[in-house]
């Protein structure tokens, strides 16, 4: 448990001190942001509006794999796979800890382009603030636990960085299709869809069991 | 019905397609292999 | 190092026969009414589903396999099964669309069965992609073998997910028995023995092909060895 908090607490300091992630995630989630307005028809009218949901997701989406891009590579960097590997702890607490560093980085990126996004398509999210948090952590939960193990997979291969996203993507279908839907009937009717969330919760909890689960694989050295 | 023959001309092809290419590959590696015992005693 | 040839020589006439049998069928099966002779589509179209998710599950089940046991010749199975099924799968998202423009007027529409299929196809061409470019044999198999196995765990969840945004519809549904006019049991079910057939050849040979590289890598291998 201690070794869990321990990689978590290294990740986000060393995060902190260099901010590279977050920086990257951030500037990428606004320029994300910037293309799709200018994209959006013209008006910022309910047409434009109606598409937000998916246009929030896809830029949560890229930012979280640009970040989980980066999980491993201090570690690749200095040739510490398989100190993360050799270290005698359960490995499915090193899945954790660099998982959950990767979903808090992404949270913080997601509120922030939120932000960016109501302010840019002229949408009041306070009435639907928590309930928006809650759904954007349950995708961001999805991204981070199937992600963190495709990262350590990628990491691995010739083409990490396009390695990520090809691996990812289509296995995250229920993940973005459900947080979308959720998403959509929260700002355009102000409901929370119950199928969605169970589609969201049930994938969460597959992804975060097999991710674990497989983790001690991947991390063979 | 050109589509028709159009879809049945790809399918069939492709798989012949494929097969034809694993025996060419499964050519060159037996030759490979043949001639393997003379290459590590030259 | 000769591979005793009567197991392909097996699946070859198999094949053969059974592919008479289908075409024979297949020219003589009734015009649908609605759609006119390109509803013959179905005779290959169906049996090439077939060939892309039996590939997929071979290819799962294989890996699971290799998971639990780490022998090569589950991991080269399994890589065998994974190209001989993108192959099918390819052919279902030629020959699907070539039959929808014909009959709906469009190529493509993001109904539930298609949109599967093509999240299936990404998953097929990823698990090659990563087998190629992963750095190191062993790790090749290992890693696959995970993505291979996740993916066919998503296949629920994906269904469960399309469904949920609304997919369905426009794809002919009802391929049951008695939807099936006269006279277009035969050839169908001929298609479908055609495609097993095919399969199971084109993967007989493929492993073959597979177990020669094996066999010319572990001589390279000495070889370097033996310089070293």
């Amino acid at each position: 448990m201690s070794a869990l908090l321990a990689i978590l607490w290294k990740d986000l300091v060393s995060e902190w001190r260099s901010r590279d992630r977050l920086v990257a995630m951030g500037v990428f989630a606004l320029l994300v942001v910037i293309v799709l307005y200018l994209a959006a028809p013209p008006g910022g009218g309910p047409e434009a509006r109606a598409h937000v949901p998916g246009l929030l997701w896809v830029a949560w989406s890229f930012a979280g794999v640009l970040g989980l891009n980066r999980a491993f590579a201090s570690e690749l960097e200095n040739e510490a796979l398989s100190v993360l590997a050799l270290a005698p702890v359960d490995r499915g607490f090193v899945f954790l800890g660099k998982a959950l560093a990767s979903f808090v980085l992404l949270l913080l990126v997601q509120a922030a382009s939120a932000l960016a996004f109501a302010l840019a398509f002229d949408l009041d999210l306070r009435p639907v603030a928590g309930r928006l948090a809650g759904v954007a952590a349950l995708g961001a939960a999805g991204l981070c636990t199937l992600g963190t193990l495709f990262s350590a997979i990628a990491v691995r291969t010739q083409y990490r960085e396009v390695m990520l996203p090809l691996l990812l993507l289509p296995l995250l279908v229920p993940v973005l299709l459900g947080a979308v839907r959720a998403t959509q009937a929260l700002l355009l009717e102000g409901t929370l869809p119950w199928p969605a969330l169970q589609l969201l919760l049930v994938t969460d909890g597959v992804f975060a069991i097999v991710s674990f689960l497989c983790f001690e694989v991947v991390l063979d050295e | 019905m050109s589509y028709a023959l159009a879809a049945y001309a790809i399918a069939v092809g492709g798989i012949a397609a494929y097969a034809a290419w694993l025996a060419g590959q499964r050519r060159a590696l037996e030759r490979e292999l043949r001639s393997e015992p003379l290459r590590n005693h030259g | 190092m000769t591979q005793s040839t009567s197991l392909p020589r097996l699946t070859a006439a198999a094949l053969g026969v059974s592919a008479l049998l289908w075409a024979f069928f297949v020219w003589r099966a009734p015009i649908d009414a609605m759609q006119g002779p390109i509803q013959k589509i179905l005779y290959i179209h169906v049996p090439c589903v077939v060939g892309a998710y039996l590939g997929f599950f071979l290819t799962a089940g294989a890996s699971g396999v290799y998971l639990w046991r780490r022998g090569e010749r589950a991991d080269r199975f399994a890589a065998a099964a994974a190209e001989v099924g993108v192959l099918f799968c390819t052919l279902v998202l030629l020959t699907g669309p070539i039959w929808a423009k014909g009959t709906w007027g469009r190529w493509w529409t993001w109904d539930l069965r298609l949109t599967l299929t093509l999240l299936l196809y990404l998953i097929y061409v990823s698990y090659l992609l990563l087998r190629s470019f992963t750095e190191g044999s062993e790790r090749a198999a290992r890693f696959s073998a995970v993505y291979a196995v996740v993916g066919v765990l998503l296949i629920p969840l994906n269904y469960w997910a399309i469904d949920l945004a609304g997919g369905r519809t426009v794809h002919p549904e009802n391929l049951g028995r008695g939807s099936l006019g006269a006279g277009m049991g035969a050839p169908f079910a001929l298609g479908m023995l055609t495609a097993v057939a095919a399969f199971a050849h084109l993967l007989v040979r493929r492993l073959e092909v597979g177990a020669l590289r094996a066999e010319r890598e572990r001589l390279d291998a000495e070889a370097l060895r033996r310089e070293a």
